[in-house]
Parts: structure tokens; sequence; C-alpha cells
């Protein structure tokens, strides 16, 4: 009985860690890239729609599911093509957009503003992706 | 004959993606199926539709598609997209629990109810009929707040059990279907 109490107590602890050495991942590759100065959020959503982490204050779980709809769909149709899915890019007129790249097994999203230019926010999305990818 | 449009729609774990996958298995099948990740959501199943379920297949000479909503409430968002492609509707039920059936009934009131109009026939799918303890039709009649008849029980892993489902919610236009067969027949 105490044993199998202690072992769940260890459990939580090594779970916590992880989460918080994830975490602390995610925003110092963010902090050294300087999105939030360009105006880019950042939001890593699991496969099943489910948000991980996230720079957005408010509506986040929406679209993270919104986006998994799109990235599932848009990878089943290169899956279609016999190719493999890289990343989505969806564009306003005029507003920015949302770039959603593939990761391991989570999917990387990008709301970039009207203000920075796509090529930039694609460059930021490949330096996420080297520094997340192997993790996430 | 113009193709028909069903709609498949549920709550999580009703067997919704096994109903259109079994119809259309031998024809054309997309899936979406992805790995659940949340241990609460995991408790259900192990891999959930994630956007939709796609089959095409063919019911007396005619051409059918399923579309399969998402079962997670974090994609009922995609139902209404889907609902106004779709002239008919079949919503499944888990039959051997309780508790999937008022799921389904939270549902229902909130995406069909009001909206049985737009559809030209539709039925309450009693599926996994199956399994152990099923709940007799007429009380999940009851707690769907449907009459007896808008009911058909299926077993979504059997095709002769999905077909008859079809067969009862095409049952409007059978004598339309038979024309078309005999009109394709003499072609022939």
């Amino acid at each position: 009985m105490m044993t199998t109490s202690v072992t769940k107590i260890i459990l939580i602890v090594v779970v916590i860690y992880f989460t918080m050495l994830l975490l602390t991942k995610f925003k110092r590759a963010i902090e050294r890239l300087d999105l939030k100065s360009h105006g880019i959020e950042v939001l890593l959503v699991g496969e099943d729609g489910l948000p991980i982490l996230s720079t957005l204050s408010s509506e986040e779980d929406k679209l993270a599911a919104m986006c998994t709809v799109i990235a599932v769909s848009s990878e089943r149709n290169m899956q279609e093509l016999g190719k493999v899915l890289d990343y989505v890019v969806i564009s306003s007129r005029g507003e920015g957009g949302i770039v959603i790249a593939r990761l391991s097994s989570s999917y990387l999203v990008l709301i970039y503003p009207s203000s920075e230019k796509l090529g930039l926010t694609l460059f930021f999305m490949r330096k996420l992706k080297k520094e997340l990818g192997e993790v996430f | 004959m113009k193709p028909i449009r069903i709609l498949v729609s549920g709550p999580l774990g009703a067997g919704k993606t096994t109903f259109v996958s079994t119809l259309c298995s031998s024809n054309v099948f997309i899936s979406t199926d992805r790995a659940v990740t949340s241990p609460i959501e995991k408790k259900y199943k192990d891999v959930t539709t994630v956007a939709f379920d796609f089959g095409v297949t063919r019911y007396s000479n005619v051409k059918l598609m399923l579309y399969g909503t998402p079962g997670q409430q974090r994609f009922f968002y995609f139902i209404p997209i889907l609902m106004r492609q779709c002239e008919y509707l079949l919503f499944l039920v888990d039959s051997s629990s309780v508790a999937s059936v008022y799921r389904g009934r939270a549902l229902f009131e909130r995406y069909f109810r009001r909206k049985l109009g737009h559809f030209k026939n539709f039925l309450i799918v009693a599926n996994k009929t199956d399994l152990p303890n099923p709940l007799p039709l007429e009380e999940i009649a009851e707690i769907m707040n449907v009459n007896l008849n808008k009911i058909a029980k299926s077993v979504a892993k059997d095709k002769n059990s999905c077909l008859r489902v079809i067969s009862k919610l095409l049952e409007p236009i059978k004598a339309k279907l038979m024309v078309n067969s005999l009109r394709r027949e003499i072609l022939k």
C-alpha cells in the first residue's frame, strides 16, 4: 500500500519535471528567435487536436482543433498523391495568416500578422521545427 | 440518379468510423484517425476521428456518399459544415451504454433537432447490439425523444446489418431506387 503511494508520487514528480523541461525548451526557443517582437504567436498541437503549449492568451482550444483538422486533411491529400506533408500555409487577404508544420508526433502552428512577411515566418518555422522536432 | 449523401453522426465511440468503413471499405474509404493523447479520452478508445470519415459505396445501383462526423467535442464545429452537404442522417448511439445514449441525446438536441427539416429522412441507429445487455429500442427512443419507427438496430462490424439500416433509411425512395435499378438492367 505504502510502496504504491510512493511510486505514484515519484511518477507524478517525474512527469512534472519533464513537463517543466519541455516548457522551458519551448519558451527558450521562442525567446531566442524573438518571435514576440515580430508579433508571431506559436501553438503546439497534438495529433488529436489538443493544445500542448501555446503563446496565445485565449481561444487556443478552438484554434488547435481547427488547425489539426486542416493539417490532417492536408496530410491525407498528400498521402493520396504519394507525398509527405511538410507544412500548410493559410493566408488571409492582407492580414497575415497561419503556417502549420508537421513535427514527429504533433503540429507546430505559427500565426503571423499582416506586418510580417510569409518568407520570414517560414524561416522561423524551420528554425523552431529543428529545435522542437526532436522532442515533440 | 444523383448520388445520395448520408451524414453519419453520433457521440464519441458510437461506431461511426466502423459503420462507414464496413460499408465502403471495398470501394472508397478515407479516414482521418489519429492516436488519442489525453489519458481521460484514452479510457474510451485509442484512436479517434479528426476532421471526418468519407466513404463511397453503391446501393441498388445508386452511388452513396457517406460523411462521418468526429465524436470529440472540440471538432463539433465541423458538423454544420458537413451537414450542409447531406440529404439523409444516420445518428448512431452505443446501445450497450446508457451514458452514450444520453451523450447522443445532448448532441442530437444541440445540432440536429432543429435542423431535421433539412434532411429527407433520418434514423437513430442503436449500434453495438451484439454486445451484452443492449438497451431496448423503446428505451432508446424514449431517451432520444423520437418515434420508435425512427430507431434501427445495427452491428457496425457486420455489412448486412449496415445495409439493412441503409435500406430502412432510404425506404421513402424505395420505388425510385427500383425504377432506377430496372432502367439500368434494361440498358445493359
